[in-house]
Parts: C-alpha cells; sequence; structure tokens
C-alpha cells in the first residue's frame, strides 16, 4: 500500500468510527448532526467561519477563539501522550506506562521547580519532566532488555506504583499536600514561573503547544533521517535482523522505552505547569485513560509524526468540544462520547488487523458457508 | 504404464498473466499437470515462478487467465479453496508454526477429533501412519523448532498429504537440501507421481530436472519460451533457454595464499537445545584463500558460522582476525573488524522486508560514513550506492525504493551478496551464498567471490553442494558431528574422498 492509500484507509476508519459514534447519540435520542455540530463549534473550528466577509454565521469571534485555545491547550500533551506510545511502536514495543510516566515527569518537574523557585524554576520542571518519564520508562525497557520480562506488565505494575505513591504524597496530611490549605493538593505551581502566554480570548492560550510540536518534528526527524531511527524500525520489523546488522538492540529498547517516557514526562509538565497550575491527589488516581489517549493517537496516526499531529488534533477537539456542549446534548452524555469513538477507534484498528488477515472483503465472503456450487456456469 | 494417460490434466492453467504495477510477472502463461507426471517449471531469478504456482494454489489471484481442475473451471480466492480442490503448495519458504509439535502443524486447520477438542493420540498416529506410507518418516511430536530444514520441508508435504492433494506444488524445494537427502527426496516424489500425484517441480538445479521430470517448461520473464519432453534437453540447452545465452562454470585459477586471516582454535559451542554443536574445532583461513567447509548438515556448520559472526556465544576456545582477538557475541564489532557474514537463513536474518532495498542495503553500515554523516542518514548516497551495487550482482527489482518482500528469491539472495561485499572485507562468512540462484546467476555470484579472493578476502565458504565446494575451494574441511574429519588442500581431495568424510569414515 502507497502513503495515500493508508491515509485513505485511515480516514475512512475515522468516518467508521464517527458513524457508530452517530448511532450511539441516536441512541440517547438525540440528532447526531447537532451534537457533531456543536461539537465542532465547542471546540472553536467554527472559527473559520468567521473569516469569510461579513461573518454571515454570526460567530462570536472572542468566544470561538477561547475555545480554540482551549482545544489546543489539550491538544498539546496528547500529541506528546501519542508520542510516548508511537516510538516504541515503532520499534516492535508496546508503551502502556505513558500515565506513571506522566506523573512522575509531573511529580519530579513541579517539586524541583518549586524547590528552585523563580530564577530557573521552569527550566527545572521541564528538565525533572523528562527525567522522571524517562527513569519510569526506561526501568521498563531495561527489565525487558536485561530480563526477557513483558513492557506491557511492567508499564502497567509501574503505572500503579506511581498512582499510589502520588496519591499518598498529595493526599490528606501527604508530605507533598499543601501545608496552609490542608487541601490534598500541590502548593500551586508560582504564577510568574508558569508556561508563558502565547495569546489571551477569555481563555488563555499557553506555550505547551510549541513544546508538543518541537517534540514531534524531533520524533519525525529522528525516524526518519537518523541512524537512530533506522535502527528503531530495524528493531520493530526484524529484530533477528537487527541483531544480525550488529544494532545494539538492549541498549535500543531501553533508550527507545526510556524517550517515550520522556514525551509522557513532558507532558505531565505541560499539563501541570501551563493549564493546572496544581497537582491534585484525585487526578493522579482517577487518570487511568492518559495511556489510552496515548495509544489512540498513535494508532490511529499510524505511528508517524504528522499521523500523531492530526489525531491527536481530533482527540483534542473532541475532549475540549463536548465540555462545552449544552442544550442539544447533555455534559454527561458528551463527555463519555470521546470515549467512546477512541474505543471504536482502537477497536477498528484491532479489526483492522484482523480484517486483511482474514484475506480482505474476498477472504471474508470466501469463509461464508454459502458457496457457489463447484463449476456453475457465472 | 504411462501409456493410458488419462487426457485430462489433474491441473491447467491457461494465459494466466499477473502483474505488479507496471510489472509483468506473468504473461499469458499456460501450463498443465497430468496425474502421474512430474512437470519440471524452470526460469532465472524473477521469471515468474513462485508467481505463477501462487496463483495455481490461490495465494494469489491472476489478472487474466483460467484455471481449471480435472477440465472443471476454478475460482480460487483463498489457499483453502485450493486445497479443496487438491492443489497443495510447499513454498520456497516454509509456512510452520515454530512451537507446535511435527504432528500439530500437520493437522493444523483439519484437526481430528471433535469440534472444540484435538484428538492428539490419533493425529500422532495418523501423522505416523501417513509419514510411513509415503516413505516421509518423521517424529510427530518433535517440535518444528527442533528439526532441521529437511524434516521441516517433509513436515510441508505431508501436510499436503494430509489435505488429500493430487496435485502438489513444490518450489525449489532441492535448494534447502544436501545431495543426498535431494536424492532421497526425488525418489519420494517420483513414487508419489507413480501412484498418480501430479508435481510441478520448480529448480535451478537442471540435471536434478532433466533427471526426474516427464516434462519440463522454461519461463523467461514471464513468458513460456520453451517446453520439452523427458530426454529432449540437457542441461546445457535448457541453460540457454534460460538465459538465452551460454553458461560456463567458473573454474577457479589458483592463487597464492597470502598471511592468514582467522584463526579458529579449540572452539567448542553447543547448540540451541545445549548439544554440543562444535567438539574442538580448529583451522585457518588466509589472505586470497577460499576454505569450502563441507559436511551434511546439522554437523556443526550453522554454529560454526554463528559464532563467527557474533551471533552464536561459544563454551570455550579462540578465534582471531588478522591476528586481533574476535569480538565474540559483538557482531557489529566484528564487522568493524573486516568481516562479512551472508546468512544462511536470509529471511529471518538478512533481510527486512518491510524495508526498502536501499534501507536493506543500508543495514549494516547504515550508522557510519558513506551511509550515515552526524547521525544523519544520506539518502542520496545510499539510493546511489544501492543502484551501482545491485547492478553488480544483476539485481533485477523496479528500483531502489522497490520493497525487499517484492523482491524474487534468488534476488533477495543477490542483494544481500551485494550488500556484504560492498565493505571490500577481509573475511567473508558466506553461508550458502548461491542457494536459490538461477545457473546464471551462480556465475556471476562465483565470479565475484574469485574476484574478491584475488584482491586478498578471505572466504569460508560453507555450502551443501559439493560441486561449489569442489570448483572454487583452495583448502577443503569437513566436519563430522562437530569436528574436523578432514582439512586438505583442493588438489588432495576428490568427491569420494569427501563423500566418505561427511559419513565420518574417517580419511584422516
Ligand atoms: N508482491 C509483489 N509485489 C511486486 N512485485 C512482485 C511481487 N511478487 C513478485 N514480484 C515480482 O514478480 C517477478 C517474479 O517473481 P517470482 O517470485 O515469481 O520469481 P521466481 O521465478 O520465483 O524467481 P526465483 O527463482 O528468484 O524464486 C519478480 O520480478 C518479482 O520482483
Ligand atoms: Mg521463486
Amino acid at each position: 500500500m502507497n502513503r495515500l492509500q493508508v491515509a485513505l484507509r485511515q480516514v475512512a476508519l475515522l468516518v467508521v468510527a464517527l458513524v457508530v459514534g452517530g448511532l450511539f447519540i441516536v441512541l440517547a435520542g438525540y440528532n447526531p448532526f447537532a451534537v457533531y455540530g456543536e461539537l465542532l463549534a465547542g471546540a472553536g473550528f467554527n472559527l473559520v467561519l468567521a473569516i469569510i466577509p461579513g461573518n454571515p454565521a454570526g460567530i462570536s469571534t472572542n468566544i470561538a477563539a477561547g475555545n480554540l485555545f482551549a482545544t489546543i491547550n489539550v491538544w498539546g500533551p496528547l500529541i506528546l501522550l501519542g508520542l510516548s506510545a508511537a516510538l516504541p511502536f515503532r520499534a516492535g514495543l508496546f508503551n502502556v506506562g505513558s500515565q506513571g510516566q506522566y506523573w512522575f515527569g509531573a511529580i519530579l518537574g513541579v517539586q524541583l521547580g518549586i524547590t528552585i523557585g523563580s530564577n530557573g524554576g521552569l527550566l527545572a520542571a521541564f528538565l525533572g519532566a523528562i527525567v522522571g518519564g524517562a527513569v519510569c520508562g526506561a526501568i521498563a525497557g531495561a527489565l525487558k532488555a536485561l530480563r526477557g520480562a513483558n513492557e506491557v506488565v511492567t508499564t502497567i505494575m509501574i503505572n500503579w506504583l506511581v498512582v499510589y505513591t502520588g496519591h499518598f504524597l498529595y493526599g490528606y496530611a501527604g508530605p507533598f499536600a499543601n501545608p496552609v490549605t490542608q487541601q490534598p493538593v500541590s502548593v500551586p505551581f508560582p504564577e510568574g514561573m508558569r508556561l508563558p502566554e502565547l495569546l489571551k480570548s477569555g481563555i488563555t492560550l499557553h506555550a505547551g503547544i510549541l513544546v508538543a510540536l518541537v517534540a514531534v518534528a524531533v520524533f519525525g526527524v529522528l525516524m526518519s533521517r537518523t541512524g537512530f531511527g533506522f535502527s528503531v524500525r530495524t528493531l520493530g520489523s526484524n529484530r533477528h535482523a537487527a541483531h544480525y546488522a550488529g544494532m545494539p538492540t538492549k541498549r535500543l529498547t531501553v533508550l527507545v522505552m526510556g524517550i517515550g517516557g520522556a514525551f509522557a514526562g513532558l507532558a505531565g509538565f505541560v499539563e501541570i505547569t501551563g493549564t493546572t497550575g496544581q497537582i491534585t491527589g484525585s487526578n493522579i488516581v482517577g487518570s487511568s485513560s492518559f495511556a489510552f489517549a496515548g495509544i489512540a493517537v498513535a494508532l490511529l496516526g499510524r505511528n508517524s509524526a504528522v499521523g500523531v499531529l492530526l489525531a491527536a488534533l481530533l482527540f483534542a477537539a473532541l475532549q475540549s468540544g463536548s465540555r462545552f456542549l449544552s442544550g442539544s446534548f447533555p455534559p454527561e452524555l458528551a463527555s463519555s462520547l470521546s470515549g467512546v469513538l477512541q474505543a471504536v477507534i482502537v477497536f477498528l484498528i484491532g479489526a483492522n488487523s484482523l480484517f486483511s488477515y482474514l484475506g480482505g472483503l474476498n477472504g471474508i465472503a470466501a469463509r461464508l458457508p454459502i458457496r457457489k456450487t463447484q463449476g456453475a456456469v457465472e | 504404464m504411462f501409456s493410458a494417460l488419462p487426457t485430462v490434466p489433474l491441473l491447467s492453467l491457461t494465459g494466466i498473466t499477473k502483474r505488479f504495477g507496471n510489472l509483468v510477472a506473468n504473461s499469458d502463461v499456460s501450463l498443465d499437470v497430468r496425474p502421474g507426471e512430474i512437470h519440471a517449471l524452470l526460469g532465472e531469478n524473477g521469471a515468474g515462478k513462485s508467481t505463477l504456482m501462487n496463483i495455481a494454489a490461490g495465494y494469489a489471484r491472476a489478472d487474466e487467465g483460467r484455471i481449471e481442475v480435472r477440465g472443471v473451471p476454478q475460482e480460487f480466492r483463498l489457499p483453502a479453496d485450493a486445497i479443496a480442490a487438491g492443489i497443495g503448495m510447499v513454498h520456497q519458504h516454509f509456512h510452520l508454526v515454530d512451537r507446535l509439535t511435527v504432528a500439530e502443524n500437520i493437522v493444523l486447520n483439519d484437526e481430528p477429533g471433535s469440534a472444540v477438542l484435538i484428538d492428539y493420540k490419533a493425529a500422532n498416529g495418523e501423522v505416523r501412519d501417513l509419514s510411513e506410507r509415503m516413505g516421509l518418516p518423521v517424529d510427530p511430536k518433535a517440535l518444528v523448532a527442533d528439526i532441521s530444514v529437511a524434516m521441516q520441508q517433509r513436515v510441508e508435504i505431508l501436510k499436503t498429504l494430509y489435505r488429500k492433494a493430487d496435485v502438489l506444488l513444490l518450489d525449489e524445494p532441492t535448494a534447502v537440501l544436501a545431495p543426498a537427502e535431494v536424492r532421497d527426496l526425488l525418489t519420494v516424489i517420483r513414487s508419489l507421481a507413480d501412484s498418480g500425484v501430479g508435481i510441478v517441480l520448480i529448480t535451478h538445479k537442471l540435471d536434478e530436472a532433466t533427471l526426474v521430470a516427464d516434462r519440463l517448461s522454461v519461463l523467461r520473464s514471464g513468458e513460456i519460451v520453451a517446453r520439452f519432453d523427458r530426454g529432449d534437453a540437457s542441461p546445457a540447452e535448457l541453460a540457454q533457454e534460460m538465459v538465452g545465452r551460454e553458461i560456463h562454470t567458473v573454474v577457479a585459477r589458483p592463487h597464492a595464499v597470502g598471511a592468514t586471516v582467522l584463526s579458529v582454535t579449540d572452539l567448542e559451542v553447543d547448540d540451541s537445545r545445549g548439544v554440543p554443536a562444535l567438539r574442538g574445532v580448529s583451522f585457518e583461513v588466509g589472505e586470497s584463500e577460499i576454505v569450502g567447509i563441507a559436511g551434511v548438515d546439522g554437523n556443526g556448520q550453522a554454529e560454526l558460522v554463528g559464532v563467527l559472526a557474533g551471533l552464536v556465544t561459544p563454551n570455550s576456545g579462540r578465534a582471531t582476525v588478522a591476528g586481533e582477538p574476535l569480538a565474540f557475541e559483538h557482531p557489529r564489532s566484528i564487522a568493524r573488524q573486516g568481516v562479512a557474514h551472508v546468512p544462511a537463513d536470509r529471511r529471518k536474518y538478512g533481510l527486512v522486508a518491510d524495508f526498502t532495498l536501499a534501507d536493506n542495503f543500508a543495514l549494516r553500515g547504515y550508522y557510519t560514513a558513506p551511509f550515515s554523516k552526524r547521525g544523519f542518514l544520506q539518502r542520496g548516497v545510499i539510493d546511489s550506492l544501492c543502484a551501482e551495487n545491485m547492478a553488480h550482482y544483476g539485481v533485477k527489482a523496479r528500483g531502489v525504493d522497490a520493497l525487499a518482500k517484492e523482491l524474487s528469491g534468488g534476488n533477495q539472495q543477490k542483494l544481500i551478496l551485494a550488500r556484504e561485499m560492498f565493505t571490500s572485507p577481509r573475511l567473508l562468512l558466506a553461508s550458502q551464498p548461491t542457494r536459490g540462484l538461477d545457473v546464471g546467476s551462480i556465475e556471476t555470484v562465483h565470479g565475484r567471490l574469485l574476484k574478491h579472493r584475488d584482491e586478498g578476502c578471505g572466504i569460508l565458504l560453507v555450502s551443501f553442494e559439493l560441486d561449489e565446494i569442489l570448483a572454487l575451494s583452495t583448502r577443503v574441511v569437513v566436519l563430522f558431528e562437530g569436528r574436523v574429519v578432514l582439512d586438505r588442500p583442493r588438489s588432495e581431495v576428490s568427491r569420494e574422498i569427501l563423500g566418505a568424510a561427511m559419513t565420518g569414515a574417517v580419511a584422516a
């Protein structure tokens, strides 16, 4: 298959997912077109309509821009979570540990930043998040390389370890919980140290998206233009050939999981220092969908840089658009719609591999019990 | 007994055309097989033999043409349809499940017992009966991963017979076999044919084809260019038809041997099951010397090459390259010491099937000049070097951006050779370097190996083809049960002496 065909197939997958999502909306008793329309508007995508001379749709540019900023603020972390799954996928490794890597990165970064204070605190948080995420990923990579431990199992184990440690650290009377307010949250990340603001229209667009765009560019260049990317792709396609060719397969395994973890850690950094401003104990526990979102982004984006960008934008729009849904669709249902769509996409991609395994449409037709009698005239 | 041949062929292909993009792999090809006959299908690498058989066995669909079984038109959408029509194929590269037993592989998808529970006892029994009846003895309970290639091939054949195939399509079955195994296989094929089965046999070994086939068809660039009946063509004439020119077997002119390149001392290695495979092996290879390792498969050749290439860990012993200790277990350091390796299993180690030819060409050297600069791949350089070296070895492909899996088997092998020789190594480990190549390509590759030898490269040549060993080697070493039982200059050995040594009748 050439690139165009692959891209078309991904788009087809997306369309099917949206149709299935539409059926859910119908089942809930609402009009899918209206809901999708409002989702798009809620995500701020209606801003393009405002550009039409005379603004016939009567869009409020201020509100639309604010909605778009909110979407972009979600887009950044989703890109980074997508990368944290995509890079290991390229090496044939399955990173289910984005959640743990995200929080360990965030915790290390935030505590380091707060400790260092206004002079270089943000940079320290940035580096701390990279290191924290990388360590979590690399541990799973090392266990795989040295002991052959399955990375799916170890990354999930590390997730639980981090999540409950985090819950304890920021829980009631936890060591890192805010000693002043006695609330189960961290000390607020000082205002002056937050990620810089880029634009503001009711909602602030922060620099997180720039971090993510740089990360995606680094990933793209790394994979397609460097020797490192070449060896990662070889490892993912034929590990025997990688070994034969003298590639350092064990070191690569650790490195790939480490870099994947660093991406997830960066997602935590962007979210905390850009959007939420503090770590909340209960958020840590309630974040099990992070790894799933990253995997869905990577799968839909076929682990490519551009693919991850687009897939992350889609999920960001769903997530942020549904926050602003109202009237025609209750918000409780709206928030689960994005989950439904993610699940359908992951399911379809799994089914798609099964589909090619069965030999495509022809193959499936041939397997059905209805058979032409032998030699029948066509 | 063939006087009463029925006129209706078991399988007939008519006007088959198959295109891959612009490339026409089969062009209006017609071929049939009658009961009781062996029909040899010959042709250069990339001529379209495998493609034609894949179509006949339901693995691929023709763009044009008809398939008939016993005169009834067929439309195969799946291999299962072809199997149901009695057509079984054994591929150039086997399709077995390593972690299942022989019996499980054979009955897979067609198991005795109820729909849910497999009756393993019955399966083992049935497989044992079948294998004995067909003269293809196997151990039903052995794991496929643990048995030799020759055994795996038996399993593939039994798999088709278990499904009651009466047409057998065999794609280069003898390429992976040692001479004695080839003789056994040809006997079995003959007796299968005598029992009424129709057989299509693809092979590059023309003497084999003239010996065993009732009819022969020659494909060139996707078209049938000649057909012969038994006895109507000599191997030389067939070769001429295949490649469109005369073939000369390469004869090695002697060349003075230089300083020692590889020295192996008391090497001991276990195989993957922990059984001793090499028990104290010592020998040397000099500059401009070709040392041929002869011996029946499974006597330690694979482990020897594996250790020297850094893929297998030795128990004890030493090896030096140009006086330096060989960097055991480190394939890249070994490559840096000037050692190249053409692996016997090209699909597992030699190539990345989903990579382009250019990427496969860069597989070894991607991290360093001229393929990379400061960690960045030099795409332009890689593409032009790949194209240039593919031309030296006559690799036929639509371009450097074709995928390796699109290449015919022989062309894949030539690509590996081109890559490994590119670095001008001081030592080449060549395991079955001409396996699967057509006669013309063998001539090219032998010529190339001798040229590198003349330029100073030492070559360790592992081959089950005695002809190849005898044609190229400066010295010949025979391995038997993990020991060197013979190590002599080429001038002091004959086919008979080697044959005796290979069976363990030590010639000393
Ligand atoms: N899936 C594919 N996509 C593109 N080209 C293909 C594909 N399969 C085969 N080809 C091309 O079709 C031609 C015929 O290939 P085929 O494998 O049939 O050759 P062959 O006669 O079996 O050669 P060999 O003796 O080397 O095995 C080759 O040029 C090959 O590159
Ligand atoms: Mg072939």
